[in-house]
């Protein structure tokens, strides 16, 4: 089972550079990109859906709660 | 220069051999600096990896639930945070344990057993998959029904035990340990990508999508029955490793007559969305009959009980499946599978084997520490002080609340013959501890009842 979680604002881009591996900037990862890649200490789904920019990260549901804090963690440095 | 890259040695190495040398420190020079020219705090490699972040810890849907209700979590496998016990307040460890124990065993018990590694096995060659990865045949197995396999690797040493569910003519769905769910599928994928290719087997880890609920103990099925379990669970309808769709608490789950405590026991798997309104559920339902959560270290406790062998504990990288006393999960007629050739060589081998044995010592108040060596007992005859080796060594030891007293399995050389016999423990102390007798862990047998 999946947990999605939605995660938008304009800073969305530098929030997931933080954990990710693969380049996420607008032109290598424009709106409709998707891509399975390692998130901070797990793996997830990353789906760019829109300019705003907003993402949809898709993770295992046992992983739902790090990945939660992860988030928490990683937009409070910005 | 080591791990400093000459911070501190350097200027000492550069005087003495300017004196070697005759010649000036100036002369000599420094070793080629390299990075880090500066200390590096250990928080800028760290970064965020620290309180919680520090490890990806994963939770099943209760872990809330033990949170707020005195669960002490601790890592039990695969990055899960499982409860040991779960102590009301002022209870300690030991009462808490022995409460749940007790729970078990007389009234019933509950817990999540959800970090169980869960691999679908679909394709119109899964019997012969099975086949081959067992040490035993799948060909017969109807559907709604389920059976216990063991995992050998091809050194015929023990990989994973589990048991295999039937759910439709083609779909079967493999539980492994928790721990190892992960090198289990590994394990298996590449035996399907690289050594047998030619097989329709499709496999799929569905570990996340489904919640366990296990209810436990003599009155287990009072409490199924008042959660609304809408089948027929009458010991004649629902018999020992059935498994059966049906609803429980208003739920979608699949039930199964299956047991790690040798209790009568209902397995509840539930999506995982659903598992803590399950959870909160049998915990209403069970209200009567003062249902008890059990952590793992109750588990193990109760295990240890009934003489169930666990592969990771019993089974050392030397261990075969008989000498845990498995071999009854290798039947006669039996064609290859992985392993059958180094185990079938071990037997033409002959011992000495370190067979699983139980261990009951004189002093009941006496915990054998696991890992405590064992050695043969002196001969009461002989006056001669002799050097006696190593033959064993406990795997497991409690205090039993139902047997009230000490129980502990051990790996000894040829155990089996020492049974009726006594050995001696050597504890942390240096002081010999008599063991009263070895018992044989029987299948199904309750020590306790013995």
């Amino acid at each position: 089972m999946y947990s999605r979680i939605q995660l938008s604002g304009t800073e969305a881009r530098e929030v997931l550079a933080q954990g990710v591996s693969i380049d996420i900037r607008p032109r290598a990862f424009p709106p409709g990109s998707s891509a399975r890649t390692g998130l901070a200490k797990t793996t997830a789904l990353l789906v760019c859906v829109d300019e705003s920019p907003t993402f949809i990260v898709t993770v295992f549901s046992s992983y739902r709660r790090y990945v939660l804090d992860w988030l928490g963690m990683a937009s409070g440095k910005l | 220069m080591g791990m400093d890259q000459g911070k501190t040695g350097n200027v000492n190495i550069i005087g003495l051999m300017s004196v070697i040398t005759g010649t000036s420190p100036g002369d000599i020079g420094t070793t080629t600096y390299r990075p880090a020219y500066r200390p590096v705090s250990f928080g800028a490699k760290a970064g965020a990896d620290n309180n919680e972040l520090i490890i990806p810890w994963r939770r099943t849907p209760t872990t809330d639930w033990f949170i707020e209700n005195g669960g002490h979590l601790d890592e039990t496998g695969a990055l899960f945070r499982r409860p040991l016990y779960i102590a009301k307040p002022g209870e300690t460890s030991n009462e808490a344990i022995n409460r749940e124990a007790l729970a078990v065993r007389n009234g019933v018990g509950m817990y999540d057993g959800t970090p169980l590694g869960k691999i679908s096995v679909k394709g119109a060659d899964a019997v012969t998959f099975l086949d081959r990865v067992y040490t035993n045949s799948w060909g017969k197995l109807p559907v709604g029904r389920c059976k216990f396999g063991y995992m050998l690797n091809d050194d015929g040493r023990l990989l994973d035990d589990g048991v295999t569910f039937r759910l439709a003519e083609d779909h079967y769905l493999m539980s492994t340990g928790s721990g190892v769910a992960a090198v289990i599928l590994q394990h298996l994928k590449k035996l399907l990508n690289c050594d047998w290719p030619d097989l329709d087997v499709y496999l799929t880890p569905v570990s996340d999508q489904w919640a366990i609920i296990c209810v436990c103990g003599p009155r287990a099925r009072e409490v199924m029955r008042a959660a609304s379990t809408d089948i027929d669970i009458s010991p004649g309808a629902f018999k020992f490793l059935d498994t059966r769709y049906c609803r429980v608490a208003d739920i979608d789950a699949r039930v199964s007559r299956v047991t790690y405590t040798g209790e009568l026991s209902f397995e509840i798997v539930v999506a995982t969305r659903h598992g803590r309104d399950l959870w909160d559920a049998l915990l209403v339902a069970g209200k009567d009959y003062d249902i008890t959560p059990v952590g793992s270290d109750t588990s193990m406790l109760l295990r240890t009980e009934k003489a169930f062998v666990a592969a990771g504990l019993e089974g050392d990288g030397y261990a075969n499946i008989y000498d845990v006393g498995m071999g009854w999960v290798v039947p006669k007629d039996k064609g290859d599978f992985i392993g059958k050739r180094s185990t079938t060589r071990d037997l033409k081998m002959g011992g000495p084997r370190p067979e699983v044995v139980g261990l009951l010592p004189e002093d009941t108040n006496f915990v054998p520490p696991k890992g405590a060596p064992i050695i043969e007992s002196r001969n009461p005859n002989s006056s001669r002080q002799t050097e006696r080796a190593m033959i064993g060594m406990v795997t497991i030891g409690f205090h039993s609340p139902n047997l009230e007293r000490s129980i502990a399995l051990a790996q000894i050389a040829n155990g089996r013959s020492h049974i009726g016999n006594n050995v001696t423990l050597l504890s942390m102390s240096r002081i010999c501890i008599r063991v009263s007798s070895c018992q044989a862990p029987k299948r199904g047998k309750c020590w306790h009842r013995v």
